[in-house]
């Protein structure tokens, strides 16, 4: 480029970008034009970029040496290799985090901005690779490998002496991919635990399964399962056919979800209610099927190859996801489930969920409502530029997102290696999709801000396509039966927040992705993501 | 794939004056150029300068040129580069950006080897030619390739505008680009130390120069220009170049660097800046005869001898290589007609390939070292490289290439070590055919071989094997590359060998250098393992003797001074065995022990050492299973329970345990107890129900579900207290080190409140087994050995007298047990002995 103007990004005290154009150096021009220019600058607004509204601001965050996938893998040789996998806030002040090395640190200092005065003080050791760290019943309870384990201090020097065995009792055959995550609370006081399936079992680890498996599976007893530890104590198999489940997470109405990823038998990311009895994808968890309390009995045979809608008339028990995240579009590994309960605090998603994001290093949002009686809903991009994998996620007192990072293992974008960062809203609204409900005839979309009337009312300013994938054994599948919907009408509201969408050729079960490019608030701003993924199990009958 | 409306059009809040101004200035530097001839980055750094000989120069000239395309010649070392695939034109370029390129190639892009074919046409008629042409080329469509996410790859949706400019700069200027491009002056980089040579070069005027011969030192190496990349590609057209050169320029001189999806879009972020909205590529209303003239003109114009397209016929070819006639017909380089391209050419290129037409030799007949260098300067390898080559002033040799002064301080290391220029320049090419393997020669260019040199932020571009397979075949043979085998140089292998390799390595080695991944802290260096696949064995032999006789001014230095070891305790001081044992130590290396100074400072981080308290680790262990609970005490005896059958699964002595496989391995390696005299326990479960009478002792799982285990207590000293349940009583168990050596082992079983009432079976008994082997032996009452372990009974409960301490026999095993009468709380301690 011969030009020698200079374009600048720069970021100021409020996150907010201008980009700066300096002309000084514009010399043979303006020497032609027999001006001289110094110092003017002239600020341009740019497209509304997602930090103008969420601020990422870093805890603590360090790079490895070696690659995120080396064998030789080490930390950072300074400080705490802080690869967070489990969080919980203390009081309003201190963070207890489970680091994947086995410990548990309780941090102080967090909400400084910038938190350069953060102290870090050893709780617990000896974790077997905990994945979730919970403050209940005066104690932490994280899941390790083996066992849900309930820790405390009872001499009082702040350092735990007590790892009593909460609940144990699923298989380890030894194999790495069989995670133990949680636990999580729900509204009836369970203690919920998700169980990685394992993958390909070998030599002694096959001694460790299941003898004799239905099926034919080899999987250690309820690997792929969800279980709760119930408040009296015991340890109960809920529901099955998980992949890898690393994230857990309740609504508002303290009810349990769990997110999946794409692998064998799933076809791309979900998000899923729990509840006793129902199937998720993963058909060797169904290897525990003839335990004693399994709640899935007596399925003889799983369809393969079909696409989902038809796999779930031949498979009763099979219960679709509430979201599916398409891949790629909506993340590629979803991780932690956060419940957005800071009336407000954190921006106009109170009552959402925002998912954490693995590979992508990001942040996913997700609408739910209850249509026949399940729930269902859409997922949106949020937010993105995390320096590591996003595994773990907690809201804090001041309503701001704590993002527990570490991509060791597999890869992420970003350029730190673990860490902790905080995601605080800056007060200012984001223009974007708050609410997707579903209609007898299309869609109503519920905007954070009042729309321009002109472009949200033109039908040509959204598209929309639906689709689905495949229920098979291979490793994810394509989006398949594609179909362009017309999108007949788009009527604003008065109080221009809400359009309804009527819409040709709706089917239910299949994932509904709207492209709302067109659609700009009143103040002419287009949207922060014009994306939006509706997973429509069911049309509403009004 | 259905198409949406252009998205995320950049808006513009404030339009401003300056933004006007701005725009008329680009305006003004693009239409402003005068017309340069082509650029061809080893003709300007080499040629102008003499470092080409005439023919040399030409011949560059014709690869670069592309004039075989037209001009057939069956010469390999003419092979013309040819232009761009425009298949998929369609999608990639703007229409403006082609109809002013077409109009005026040099005028657009300055430098550019594009001939001009329509300078002859007035403006109207050029108007028209280039329309129909612009027209063809919006039928040449192709969708672009879908890069496939995976675990290790991210690809966010539309990840060609998530492109981050400041991140894509940063990588602009370090992973490689500036070596050919030009680099932002404001650009910051490391304050690295300019080499004494550099120091000096900037204080000599150019006679001085010339008289020490560093007047090709000093040398400003010129850039190659990029074009107006800005008006020419979207973001998701120059993301994928720049992520798949050689799709789209298959003559790879625009190399790949090895880019991850997102650093693509970080560059082309930079590289177009924030601009004010995409680019939209309009088709153009296809009018079909137009289109079709468009495809006549394309084959006519011999636009189709360089350029790939969908649909077009033959070319049409010039008069054969071999057959021109310089006296006669060189028109097509100075004044060429209406069916001649137009280069453009200045004087020096023009007589270069007169030079060329003019020699005798033919290109075909270069020896391999020719055939390199001429390989080189197409590549560029240049640009980044030093070779030693001949030049054309009497056979004189001189090193050519490398980055040049003003670009060394874009190569940088990844962390601020100082190891000089060669920790982060690209390594010079000087016999490099004799050093490294044909195989691994071959590898250094494909795309799945990870970096070498990781210390280094540059990063060797890949190249497709076609590209590169004539340089692979003949550096060897240029650089006389020695075929002897690793045992004609270093005989045969053997432990005494491997031992001294083992010594040797740290003796001076691990300085500097890693092995499979470990190394020193601080040292920052060349991990050896894998060296010998990849070096030949005379090369490693010679160079290990000598460093500084194959590598100028290398910071490996001797360990053989005037030839001589100086480990003559080792392997005799025979220099000759001490080489071939590092070599056959380093060939063996993923099975042999780590240089013991590396070894400390891993076990100095992993290594869990129990100094003052008891350490606890929670693995997965090959005894104690995949519920194993390690316990390291600072007795220096240690042991492993296993919390899933709950016992006493084995117990060392010495070292503790390495937690590193535990905390860090994605594969979680069971931990392996690091110390000697280890002993395993038996099998089977430690507490069972018989009867009176019985002699069968319940195998592991017919009792299984009456355990429970509770987890384990810390006392005020840190020793762990398991806490388990076996049916109705509550069992604590203490295990801890003796001051004289062995294990003390502590039950203390109480019934569980309010369960005692369901054990009122007189005829069942809670036992306890203390030892079992397949031949136990009596040594007193209270004393028992047998599977290389000693058991003896300190305390036994309190309403038990000795005799009540049988031994039970039943199916090959004899088992030592206790009967606890289980009514009330019961403490049994044992003594273990190995």
């Amino acid at each position: 480029m011969d030009c020698a103007c200079e374009w600048k990004r720069t970021t100021d005290d409020s996150g907010g970008v201008r980009v700066v154009m300096k002309l000084a150096k514009l010399k043979h021009f303006t020497t032609a034009l027999g001006f001289w220019f110094i110092g003017i600058q002239a600020v341009v607004g740019v497209e509304p970029a997602e930090k103008d509204y969420y601020r990422l601001l870093s805890v603590a965050t360090s790079k490895a040496p070696t690659e995120s996938r080396s064998k030789n893998w080490k930390p950072s040789p300074e400080g705490l290799p802080l690869e967070i996998s489990g969080m919980t806030f203390l009081d309003d002040k201190r963070l207890a985090v489970a680091i994947r090395k086995g410990e548990i640190w309780i941090l102080d200092g967090v909400y400084d901005d910038p938190a350069t005065n953060v102290t870090y003080k050893r709780f617990a050791n000896a974790l077997h690779e905990p994945l979730g760290l919970l403050q209940h019943d005066g104690a932490l309870y994280t899941a390790q490998r083996s066992e849900l384990t309930k820790i405390r201090d009872v001499d009082g020097d702040d350092v735990a002496d007590e790892y009593l065995t909460a609940a144990k009792g699923w298989g380890v055959t030894g194999h790495y991919h069989e995670y133990a995550f949680g636990p999580k609370l729900d509204a009836a006081g369970n203690l919920w635990i998700t169980l990685n399936i394992g993958m390909g079992l070998k030599g002694d680890q096959l001694k460790r399964a299941i003898p004799e498996a239905p099926l034919g599976y080899r999987q250690g007893r309820w690997r792929g399962w969800g279980m709760v530890l119930t408040p009296q104590g015991k340890l109960v198999p809920m529901c099955a056919g998980m992949r890898s489940p690393a994230g857990l997470g309740a609504n508002a109405a303290g009810d349990m979800f769990y997110t999946d990823q794409q692998g064998n038998w799933v076809a791309t990311n979900s998000l899923h209610h729990l509840r006793s009895g129902v199937f998720f994808h993963h058909a060797e968890a169904l290897a525990s099927m003839n335990q004693p309390e399994s709640t899935i009995n007596n399925v003889e045979k799983i369809p393969a190859g079909v696409p989902f809608p038809e796999a779930l008339m031949q498979f009763p028990q099979l219960r679709p996801p509430a979201v599916w995240f398409p891949y790629k579009r909506a993340g590629q590994s979803p991780t932690d489930i956060m419940l957005d309960a800071s009336a407000g605090k954190f921006g106009p998603f109170s009552g959402q969920f925002f998912v954490g994001e693995f590979t992508q290093a990001g942040v996913n949002r997700v609408f739910l409502e209850k249509v026949g009686g399940e729930y269902q809903g859409a997922c949106f991009p949020f937010r993105s530029g995390f320096a590591s994998a996003v595994l773990r996620l907690a809201q804090g007192a001041d309503g701001s997102m704590f993002a527990g990072l570490t991509n060791r293992g597999w890869s992420s974008l970003g350029n730190a290696s673990y860490g902790l960062q905080r995601l605080v809203w800056t007060g200012k609204t984001p223009f974007e999709i708050q609410e997707m409900h579903a209609t007898k005839d299309g869609f109503e979309l519920l905007f954070t801000l009042p729309v321009d009337p002109k472009s949200a009312g033109d039908p040509a300013s959204y598209a929309m396509q639906s689709h689905t994938y495949l229920y098979h054994s291979a490793y994810g599948s394509e989006e398949i039966q594609k179909q362009d919907l017309t999108v007949r009408s788009a009527t604003v509201s008065e109080n221009g927040r809400r359009v309804r969408l009527v819409i040709d050729g709706l089917r239910e079960l299949f994932v509904h992705a709207l492209e709302a490019d067109g659609v700009r608030s009143k103040e002419g701003i287009p949207l922060l993501h014009p994306d939006a993924y509706y997973t429509l199990n069911k049309r509403p009958e009004h | 794939m259905h198409s949406f409306p252009v998205r995320r059009s950049t808006l513009a809040f404030f339009l401003t004056f300056s933004v006007l101004l701005f725009l008329m200035a680009s305006a003004v530097s693009t239409h402003g150029h005068a017309e340069s001839p082509p650029f061809i980055a080893g003709f300007e750094r080499f040629a102008r300068h003499g470092d080409l000989s005439l023919s040399d120069a030409g011949g560059l000239l014709v690869s670069e040129l592309s004039c075989a395309a037209c001009h057939e010649s069956a010469d390999p070392q003419l092979t013309p580069k040819r232009g761009p695939t425009l298949v998929g034109a369609a999608n990639q370029f703007s229409q403006k950006w082609l109809r002013e390129y077409l109009n005026d190639p040099s005028g657009k892009k300055a430098g550019t080897t594009m001939p001009h074919r329509l300078r002859h046409l007035d403006a109207s008629q050029r108007q028209a030619v280039v329309n129909k042409l612009v027209a063809f080329l919006s039928t040449q469509k192709k969708p672009f390739e879908t890069v496939r996410a995976t675990g290790a790859v991210a690809v966010m949706h539309e990840f060609w505008n998530q492109g981050d400019p400041l991140r894509g700069r940063n990588l602009y200027h370090t992973v490689g680009c500036v070596a050919c491009h030009q680099p932002d002056a404001n650009q910051e980089t490391n304050k690295t130390q300019p080499s004494a040579v550099d120091q000096m070069i900037a204080q000599l005027d150019s006679e001085e120069l010339r008289e020490l011969g560093l007047l090709r030192a000093a040398r400003r190496v010129a850039s190659v220009p990029h074009g107006d990349l800005v008006g020419k590609y979207t973001r998701r057209a120059l993301t994928m170049f720049l992520l798949r050169p050689d799709s789209v320029r298959p003559g790879a001189r625009m190399p790949n660097l090895r880019l991850s999806p997102s650093e693509a879009a970080d560059l082309t972020a930079y590289l177009l800046g924030e601009r004010m909205g995409e680019l939209s590529i309009q088709e153009s209303s296809l009018d079909s005869a137009m289109i079709e003239e468009g495809r006549s003109l394309f084959v006519e114009l011999q636009c189709s001898n360089c350029h790939e397209a969908v649909g077009v016929t033959a070319p049409k070819m010039a008069t054969p290589w071999k057959k021109l006639n310089p006296a006669t017909e060189l028109n097509c380089l100075t004044k060429p007609t209406a069916a001649m391209p137009d280069y453009g050419l200045d004087d020096l290129q023009v007589e270069s390939i007169k030079g060329l037409l003019e020699s005798d030799s033919l290109m075909a007949e270069l020896d391999e070292a020719k055939s390199v260098h001429r390989r080189m300067l197409q590549l560029n390898c240049y640009a980044c490289h030093q070779r030693e080559v001949e030049l054309p002033d009497g056979g004189r040799s001189e090193v050519l290439g490398g980055v040049g002064r003003y670009r060394k301080s874009y190569f940088e290391m990844i962390e601020q070590v100082d190891l000089g220029d060669e920790g982060r320049l690209p390594p010079p090419l000087t016999g490099v055919g004799s050093k490294l393997q044909t195989k691994a020669l071959k590898a250094v260019f494909d795309q799945r071989t990870p970096a070498y040199r990781r210390h280094m932020k540059a990063r060797m571009p890949a190249y497709h094997a076609s590209s590169v397979k004539d340089l692979v075949e003949e550096l060897p043979v240029a650089d006389r590359a020695g075929s002897k085998t690793e045992s004609v140089v270093f005989g045969k292998v053997g432990d005494s060998l491997l031992r001294a390799g083992h010594e040797l390595s740290g003796t001076g080695c691990v300085e500097c250098h890693y092995y499979r991944g470990e190394g020193l802290p601080g040292v920052i260096g060349l991990d050896l393992a894998g060296i010998t696949t990849r070096v030949r064995p005379e090369w490693f032999h010679d160079f290990v003797l000598d460093p500084g006789a194959l590598k100028d001014r290398t910071r490996m230095p001797t360990f053989f001074p005037d030839g001589k070891s100086n480990r003559p305790d080792l392997l005799e001081g025979d220099v000759e065995k001490q080489v071939a044992s590092l070599w056959f130590y380093l060939k063996g290396l993923a099975n042999q022990p780590l240089p013991d100074k590396i070894e400390k400072v891993r076990s100095q981080n992993y290594e869990l050492r129990p100094d003052n308290r008891p350490v606890v680790l929670r693995s997965f262990m090959q005894d104690a299973g995949t519920h194993a609970i390690a316990v390291g005490f600072p007795e220096r005896i240690h042991y492993a329970f296993d919390s899933e059958k709950i016992r006493l699964a084995s117990a060392w002595k010495g070292r503790f345990i390495d937690a590193r496989g535990t905390w860090f391995e994605r594969f979680t390696p069971p931990a392996e107890p690091l110390g000697e005299s280890l002993i395993r326990f038996p099998q089977g479960q430690p507490f069972a129900l018989l009867d009176r009478e019985e002699i069968r002792w319940p195998a592991w799982g017919d009792q299984m579900n009456l355990y429970q285990f509770r987890g384990y207590r810390l006392d005020a000293k840190g020793v762990p207290t398991f806490l388990y349940q076996f049916a109705q009583w509550q069992v604590e168990d203490r295990i801890e080190p003796m001051r004289q050596g062995g294990l003390r082992r502590q039950w203390v079983i109480k019934p569980v409140e309010g369960q005692m009432a369901a054990f009122r079976d007189e005829s069942v008994v809670l036992n306890l087994c203390v030892h079992q082997a397949t031949k136990l032996t009596r040594k007193s009452a209270t004393q028992v050995h047998g599977g290389g372990l000693s058991t003896r009974i300190i305390r036994s409960p309190e309403d038990a007298d000795s005799a009540d301490l049988r031994i039970i026999t039943a199916e090959k095993s004899e088992r030592w047990i206790v009967p606890v009468s289980g009514k009330e709380r019961q403490t049994i301690v044992v003594e273990y002995g190995w």
